[in-house]
């Protein structure tokens, strides 16, 4: 554990975990669930009802089998949400194609603002096409601890 | 929602794009039912108006993911099946509550022809009948142009 000071406060968390690389598995979306997506979210693009694309919305929803990824351990406030995310797509992303994923914790970050202190871990999710290796596309979700009152009780 | 093709040519700066959207708990259920295994934080926030309150919010909420993919959904609509969606980044300024009456809107802030394509950046964000904004972003896309 490293402790790291900010402004109000100091927070621990497990070093060892950033930047080390963990494979997720292989996922490969069915046309079944691209449907189920596209009813579910309202989506209306035609080019997905086809069965050969998927929405590339889908990479932020998809869960791979196999590894997990490599928690930090973030000691600080009671409660965690989503602070942002990135999403960079640069292949189709095809229905019936495997695909693989890799995650890297990026970076853990203290931060002091309006609303009190808050910790945010970065998170950096690359997806490949399973056969060729190539880059489909990339997540960097921001996740944000801190202390909520309700939370406390 | 839109199923004709937009072109890079038809595009100004200021265009605005909206539709709506009600995330309602069946609705979450569902996205959440797409993937079981992925989970959640397992404090019952996405499920339950008692879950969510016990990390302070006033009722049940939808899953960062979802926004995501609903502010997704946006922008694939405006562009049509010939565009391609390149970046999409956002940032969650405050829950959104299931059963909020959800405006989604993009804006044009640029179009501009590079050397990989015409590209268009958008400004979006989904706003609640509160007029509050509690997904703001920008996306980037690709638009083909007429033959």
């Amino acid at each position: 554990m490293t402790t790291e000071p900010t402004q109000e406060a100091q927070f621990e968390y497990d070093r060892s975990v950033v930047g080390v690389q963990v494979q997720l598995g292989e996922f490969t979306i069915s046309e079944a669930q691209v449907q189920k997506y596209c009813e579910t979210i309202g989506e209306a693009n035609p080019k997905f009802r086809g069965g050969q694309f998927a929405p590339p919305g889908m990479l932020s929803s998809v869960t791979f089998g196999g590894g997990q990824a490599l928690d930090p351990k973030v000691q600080f406030g009671n409660t965690t949400f989503m602070a942002g995310s990135r999403m960079e797509f640069k292949e189709p992303l095809l229905v019936g194609h495997p695909i693989k994923a890799q995650t890297t914790v990026k970076e853990v970050y203290g931060k002091t603002g309006r609303t009190g202190t808050m910790v945010f871990v970065v998170r950096r999710t690359e997806f490949l096409d399973a056969a060729s290796g190539n880059l489909i596309g990339a997540m960097e979700q921001s996740t944000v601890h801190r202390e909520t009152e309700a939370a406390r009780e | 929602m839109s199923e004709a093709q937009r072109y890079f040519e038809e595009v100004d700066l200021g265009d605005e794009y909206a539709e709506e959207m009600t995330p309602t708990p069946e609705l979450v259920r569902e996205f959440l039912g797409l993937n079981p295994a992925r989970g959640g934080p397992g404090d019952g926030r996405f499920t339950s108006d008692e879950g969510a309150r016990s990390i302070g919010m006033r009722a049940a909420i939808v899953p960062g993911s979802m926004s995501m993919s609903i502010i997704s959904r946006l922008v694939e609509d405006w562009m049509g099946p010939e565009g391609t969606l390149h970046s999409l980044d956002v940032s969650y300024r405050r829950p959104v509550l299931q059963g909020d009456d959800l405006k989604l809107q993009a804006l044009v802030t640029d179009a501009d022809e590079t050397p990989e394509g015409p590209r268009v950046k958008l400004d979006v964000y989904m706003e609640n009948a509160r007029g509050e904004r509690p997904l703001q972003g920008t996306a980037v896309v690709e638009l083909p142009r007429k033959a």
